[in-house]
């Protein structure tokens, strides 16, 4: 089915934050047209097996857990819920975090999208040019080799790069000094465990990966790695938080990407085969499934019309012009040795304004997702999967609602 | 005898949890984010600071549950130890 050459609507990047934005823009009947460069949308909750959505639950938890935000991240969550079996979310410290399944997550996003006839799909394809015409862009894509060429009327930027504004040139874009960028994680999935993955085996874990690391058995790089159960019985997430050569570490630089990757894989295998030979848990595990791209927390955003702060979620601000609501911690990762939580003062979400969707200087342009208009510290909150299907819901209603 | 005390001083010297409230012996060491990750680097800490070597196996969720427990079980190691 050839792409429409004109849509009302091009969505790049789907991953949670583009999937909300497509949806929410095609359930209008407009035509609409959603670019991933990978083969599966889901973009972090598959490709990078990221195995939690955070912030789809009001940070209130003292009632049981209630959903943040209405529409497709609460379709998503009970989609997930059903296909995964559980009864409901985790209670993580203070706060509700659902368990996903990367298989699940992509299948969900397949029969969302299906379902909406005004809504084509373009996979394995990037953007590789953008310019702003009169009343329509004119975006250049490839895949694989083929160049296409899109002109829609609106145009939703949820690469979570803010790959459009490096195409355009735009100097509406912030990124932290690399120093203090969030660090970036390598997921991978480990299968065939022959029990649970326990709260003490999780401490226990910890303890054999530092005897390994004090023996010189394993790298130190394994310092942030930690475990988690999947859904699914005989089967563990393995999260390794990377230092990525600290200040060196660019999002951008492709060199950097892939000595990255290299490390997270290394230390992934060197832990199978170690835990293999230690544990009763691991001794039958395969080796582990790799994804197929990191895990980044932080790269380049937008700056939109205003640029939501750590104060405002702190003080669970609300905003006339919201649409969205955050309600997960900020949660610092600017060392690979564990997060630094900060919660708001009260248990109450603040709200996330248009204005941190886009800016005067584009009209006809929205951000969502990880690139959308905050501050390094806002951002360690608005990150996570679920407001980011939360911003990308509302970034394909606004664009929708401009043509 | 290992006490509380070190065990508090050790762990906001090194920044292994940012706590809400300065930690008290009693304090649960889990809801201050004690996690498996920020667990690696307190295990580092204490074998080095007090020359002790603790055993995978015997890590649980009780003798590590607040800086009363640890210190206990630290100061039993080390006993054992000697």
């Amino acid at each position: 089915m050839p792409l429409p050459p004109a849509p009302e609507v091009a969505v790049i990047g789907g991953g949670s934050a583009g999937l909300a934005a497509a949806l929410a823009a095609a359930r209008t009947g407009a035509e609409t047209v959603l670019v991933e460069r990978h083969s599966m949308l889901g973009g972090m909750g598959t490709s990078a097996m990221v195995h939690t959505f955070c912030g789809l639950y009001h940070p209130d938890t003292s009632n049981g857990p209630r959903w943040l935000n209405d529409g497709i991240p609460t379709e998503i969550g009970e989609r997930m819920l059903e296909r995964t079996g559980q009864s409901g979310p985790d209670l993580m410290g203070r706060v509700y975090v659902l368990r996903q399944h990367p298989s699940h997550f992509a299948k969900i996003a397949d029969d969302l999208c299906r379902a909406e006839p005004s809504l084509t799909l373009a996979t394995d394809t990037e953007l590789v040019s953008a310019r702003e015409g009169a009343d329509r862009w004119k975006l250049e894509l490839l895949c694989r080799g083929e160049k296409l060429r899109l002109a829609p009327r609106s145009l939703i930027d949820t690469t979570g790069d803010a790959a459009l504004a490096r195409a355009l040139g735009s100097e509406h874009r912030e990124q932290m000094e690399q120093a203090r960028l969030y660090r970036p994680a390598y997921v991978s999935l480990f299968h065939g465990l022959t029990g649970e993955l326990t709260e003490t085996m999780r401490l226990q874990l910890a303890g054999i990966v530092v005897k390994g690391i004090q023996r010189g058995e394993l790298p130190g790089t394994l310092l942030g790695a930690s475990f988690r159960q999947s859904p699914h019985a005989g089967e563990a997430f393995l999260t390794i938080d990377l230092e990525a050569g600290g200040a060196g570490w660019n999002p951008h630089d492709p060199a950097c990407r892939s000595a990255v990757v290299a490390e997270g894989r290394a230390a992934a295998m060197m832990l199978w085969e170690h835990l293999k030979a230690q544990t009763e848990l691991f001794a039958r595990c395969p080796p582990p499934t790799f994804p197929a791209q990191p895990g980044v927390r932080e790269s380049t955003r937008w700056r939109g019309a205003y640029i939501l702060s750590e104060e405002d979620l702190i003080s669970s601000r609300r905003f006339e012009d919201e649409i969205a609501l955050a309600g997960w911690p900020m949660e610092m990762r600017e060392s690979a040795r564990g997060p630094r939580f900060r919660y708001f003062d009260k248990p109450e979400p603040a709200g996330i304004p248009a204005r941190c969707l886009s800016n005067a200087a584009h009209p006809r342009l929205w951000f969502a997702g990880r690139c959308i208009s905050a501050s390094h510290e806002a951002l360690a909150s608005v990150r996570v999967m679920g407001t980011c299907m939360a911003t990308g819901q509302a970034a394909g209603k606004l664009a929708v609602a401009s043509t | 005898m290992i006490s509380a005390s070190q065990v508090i001083q050790l762990i906001e010297a090194h920044g292994i949890l940012v706590p809400d409230e300065p930690l008290e012996p009693e304090t649960n060491l889990f809801s201050q984010g004690l996690d498996s990750v920020a667990l690696m680097q307190l295990l580092l800490l204490v074998e080095s600071e007090f020359q002790i070597s603790l055993s995978p196996a015997e890590i649980s969720r009780e003798r590590f549950s607040s800086p009363a427990a640890l210190a206990e079980y630290l100061s039993e190691v080390q006993s054992s130890a000697t």
